[in-house]
């Protein structure tokens, strides 16, 4: 049970303490940040990177102690999720694509589709471009058509 | 005070908004820098501007986030998902972000939290050398850092650059041109000869009374054919022949360029490439310019002359009948590069679907025991099936639209052909046209040599941008900063004496995640010094900087009183010896290997340093004694045997400065006293760092130096720091002693149980 765990916030940094313990700084992360961002999240103590607790919802926190974890989580994962492909091409075996996300416009550089794809189902997908940021797909079905031919252009 | 340094990275230096001016009134920033993500985590610009006094974040339409020099404890970036943010620890303890930045400026931010650090602890202020960009100064998006986009490459810069490696062959290449204008002119002659034997011998026209029988005027053109298939002959031979040399010479030359520039390329580079894409490179993409240079090159050159020529032949017999003749070509051209711009994305997306296919299959047959015990089967066999079939339907794909491709390039040769046979027919009919049958023969065979190429043009156009980006490749590598090999007046040291000094070295592999922060300490020559520390603490780092693998960020080391850079490379390299975990062999016998770093000493001194090296028993062991091949392809050595080898190969280089680097981690305790016999033979007299995961094997050193984060924490004798209770060292080994009694228990344990 974690209803005893209180966290709280000094400047940008989480503490968390339980049954009234000294705070100590924690670092939140989901435990598959890629394919379920709804639970499993471990409270890591962030000097000794101990394993506080392990939440499988944030329900089981006070609401206080919720708000300060989805907050801190937000902040951790920002998920950018392609909202339309604008435009793609290929030049000399380079892929690019120009794409909106619920984050902003991103331009990028696609390199080896086949290790840098993820295909979470037949309709959902993470994009890891050259230098490594990730750009969700979370249904390339509800994608307007323009957006699927762009993106199959270089898939 | 900070230091004003010229040639100070743009990216320290961004232009910054009329806001953040207000906020910084008269203050003159150290450094500002741009960063492409706001704190509420959307992409947009935020900066951050370092002045003597203060470290502001800044973000349009919110407040700024301003933290005063003195209040700063600490510095740090925070990995989040996908980008990171620059942290500020102040003295009260608490934390602030000051901004946040994506993966492409994560470089860039490690580098200003240093400089951040260095202002608050009152250093003075380095600007390090930044990792390149992830995006080209036109705004491209780059494969790779400091990359260069093949959008931005100008196509006569790369011609011209490839043009200096032709240099060499510029007589070759003369001739070639030569040959192939000469096979081309006598192809282009054929048609016209068809044309004078109809026309004057079998239609018997203005020649019927010429004096010279009609037998003796065809044998005379049979013979002129005869000259022109000789020529053809001669001249393609001749001239795929050089090609051939020309383009393996010329590949032969950027690879030995290439392999030259591997060898002497920063460990750096080395560390940030995968060893598959230098070796790419080297062999893939100087075998794709190998291929255009002697396949694509040539068509377009001899076509483009067969097109000029036979179009101006053509105006010649008939300068209308030559407009239905060249009615289609736009439309073959334009076609041709419709077509080719649908296959060039199919093709990349065959590449891909087979590559992954190939994956699977990879690990289908090596993983095949796994797949059976964890009765995976038909898993394994659904993945494989659906990556088959995926396959399957983008090969449809792409060989469909070639079906299609060659059928409509077909249709638009036929309109030409049709208009010619329909309009020159019509023309021969009407005796005032001047038109003649030859002619119209001549007509269609030159329309074959005329079309055929024309549909290929799109094609070889887009082969040799891929050549261009090849050669791009490749002059990247070429043009990578190679390790300063020799200052100038940089000072011989054939034998150094082994005195080596670390004066406040500071050192990071990222430009701005420091590894070695502020180290001191001096080796008296002949003296043994033992490396400990958790990993991670920055030994192997110590070592590489020994060994100049890396040079300092700050700081000196010394050899005999000399600064490191100070001293020729291969020299100082020569005067180490390195003994590493894993060593590595090359493919060669045994005396080979042994001798790999003195090639021209005798057997007899190759079989002294084995014995020395408790190596000489088993090599003699092996069937193949000292002729034993070993490396790629040879017989396979234990982890014990190849390092007596290295020992062996260390002690024949005789070098005064030795590096022992995990040495004997990886072997079983009888291997493990063999190694240590012949260390002892091999650290005799000589300057000797050695790092042990097992701290008593360290037990021989003069002294050890103890590292944590960075920096040392303790150094003394082996019984001086056991000595100290609460000492680091003392508690790793106790700690370690815990572990060794834990382990013996449970092998005793399994041992009861069986």
């Amino acid at each position: 049970m974690n209803s005893n765990l209180k966290l709280s916030r000094k400047g940008d940094a989480v503490f968390a303490s339980r049954n009234g313990s000294p705070p100590v700084e924690v670092k939140l992360l989901f435990a598959r940040p890629i394919s379920a961002r709804d639970g499993q999240i471990s409270i890591l103590d962030r000097e000794n990177k101990e394993e506080l607790a392990w939440l499988n919802s944030l329900d089981k926190l006070d609401p206080a102690s919720q708000r300060i974890a989805r907050q801190a989580l937000d902040t951790r994962y920002p998920v950018s999720r392609i909202t339309s492909v604008e435009h793609s091409f290929v030049n000399h075996g380079h892929r690019y694509l120009k794409v909106m996300t619920n984050r902003g416009f991103r331009y990028f550089n696609l390199k080896e589709p086949g290790k840098n794809v993820t295909w979470l189902s037949d309709d959902k997908l993470v994009i890891r471009d050259s230098m490594g940021n990730r750009f969700e797909i979370e249904s390339i079905s509800s994608l307007d058509p323009e957006s699927r031919k762009n993106l199959n252009l270089v898939l | 005070m900070p230091a004003t340094e010229p040639d100070i990275d743009s990216r320290f230096r961004a232009e910054l908004p009329s806001s953040v001016k207000i906020v910084l009134k008269d203050e003159v920033p150290v450094f500002s820098m741009e960063s492409d993500v706001l704190r509420n985590g959307s992409f947009g610009a935020s900066f951050l501007v370092l002045t003597g006094s203060r470290v502001i974040g800044f973000e349009e339409a919110v407040d700024p986030v301003i933290v005063s020099i003195p209040e700063i404890r600490n510095v740090f970036t925070d990995e989040l998902f996908g980008g990171g943010r620059l942290m500020v620890e102040k003295e009260n303890g608490e934390k602030v972000s000051l901004v946040h930045f994506s993966r492409n400026l994560i470089s860039e931010f490690a580098a200003a939290a240093r400089i951040i650090e260095d202002i608050s602890e009152g250093h003075e202020v380095i600007f390090p050398e930044l990792e390149g960009a992830a995006f080209s100064a036109s705004g491209v998006p780059l494969e790779e850092r400091g990359g260069r986009s093949p959008l931005d490459m100008p196509r006569w810069k790369i011609l011209r650059r490839m043009a200096g490696y032709l240099a060499p062959y510029k007589l070759q290449i003369g001739a070639l041109m030569v040959l192939t204008a000469l096979s081309v002119l006598a192809q282009i002659w054929t048609p016209l000869l068809a044309k004078k034997i109809i026309d004057n011998i079998l239609k018997q026209g203005e020649f019927a009374n010429s004096p010279e029988p009609a037998g003796d005027q065809i044998n005379k053109y049979v013979i002129y054919f005869g000259c022109a298939f000789v020529i053809i002959f001669l001249t393609r031979t001749s001239a795929n022949l050089l090609k051939v040399w020309v383009g393996g010479r010329l590949i032969a030359d950027f690879r030995a360029a290439l392999h030259e520039q591997i060898q002497r390329l920063t460990m750096a580079y080395h560390n940030q490439k995968e060893s598959g894409q230098l070796i790419g490179r080297v062999m893939s993409d100087t075998a794709e310019l190998y291929q255009f240079l002697i396949e694509g090159a040539p068509y377009l050159f001899i076509n483009l002359l067969m097109f000029v020529g036979i179009g101006a032949i053509l105006v010649a017999l008939h300068p209308t009948l030559a407009l239905f003749v060249f009615l289609p070509v736009p439309f073959l051209l334009g076609g041709g590069g419709w077509f080719w711009k649908k296959l060039v994305p199919l093709f990349h997306k065959r590449g891909n679907r087979s590559n992954l296919l190939y994956s699977v299959l990879g690990e289908s047959v090596r993983g095949v025991k796994a797949v059976k015990a964890l009765g995976q089967e038909n898993r394994r066999h659904k993945q494989f099936t659906k990556g088959n079939d995926s396959l399957f339907a983008v090969s449809y794909r792409v060989d469909g639209t070639f079906a299609k491709f060659f059928e409509v390039m077909a249709l638009f040769m036929g309109v030409g052909t049709v208009s010619v046979w329909y309009f020159g027919g019509h023309s021969i009919l009407d005796p005032n046209s001047g038109f003649t049958f030859g002619k119209l023969v001549a007509f269609v065979s030159y329309m074959a040599m005329f079309y055929g190429p024309l549909q290929w043009f799109t094609a070889v156009m887009n082969w040799s941008t891929h050549a261009l980006t090849a050669s791009e490749r490749i002059f990247q590598v070429l043009d990578q900063k190679s390790e300063v090999y020799d200052r100038e007046n940089a000072i011989s040291l054939p034998k150094a004496k082994g005195d080596i000094s670390f004066q406040n070295v500071r050192f990071s592999y990222n430009r701005g995640k420091e590894i070695i922060k502020g180290v001191s300490f001096d080796i008296h020559s002949g003296e043994m010094i033992g490396l400990v520390g958790k990993s991670g603490a920055g030994k192997s780092t110590i070592i590489n900087l020994v060994c100049r693998f890396y040079d300092v960020d700050s700081g000196s080391i010394r050899i005999d009183g000399h600064d490191i850079r100070d001293i020729k490379l291969e020299d100082w390299r020569r005067n180490i010896g390195i003994v590493m975990q894993d060593p590595f062999l090359f493919s060669g016998t045994i005396t080979d290997n042994i001798a790999y770093g003195n090639p021209d000493v005798n057997f007899e001194e190759v079989v002294r340093a084995a014995r020395a090296a408790k190596a000489h028993e088993f090599i003699l062991e092996k069937e193949e004694g000292y002729d034993t091949v070993v490396g790629e392809g040879g017989v396979d050595l234990s982890g014990g045997e190849k390092q007596r080898i290295a020992i062996a190969r260390a002690i024949l280089n005789d070098p005064p400065v030795l590096i022992l680097d995990e040495a004997t981690s990886a072997v079983d305790s009888e291997t493990e006293k063999a190694i240590q016999e012949a260390i002892g033979n091999l650290v005799k007299g000589r300057t000797t760092i050695a790092i042990a995961h097992r701290l008593a094997t360290l037990r021989n050193a003069s002294r050890l130096i103890v590292i944590d984060n960075g920096k040392i924490i303790e150094e003394g004798s082996h019984e001086t720091l056991l000595a100290k209770e609460d000492g680091y060292f003392a508690k790793l080994v106790k700690l370690q002693a815990e572990n060794n009694r834990m382990h013996s228990a449970r092998t005793a344990y399994s041992t009861d149980d069986v």
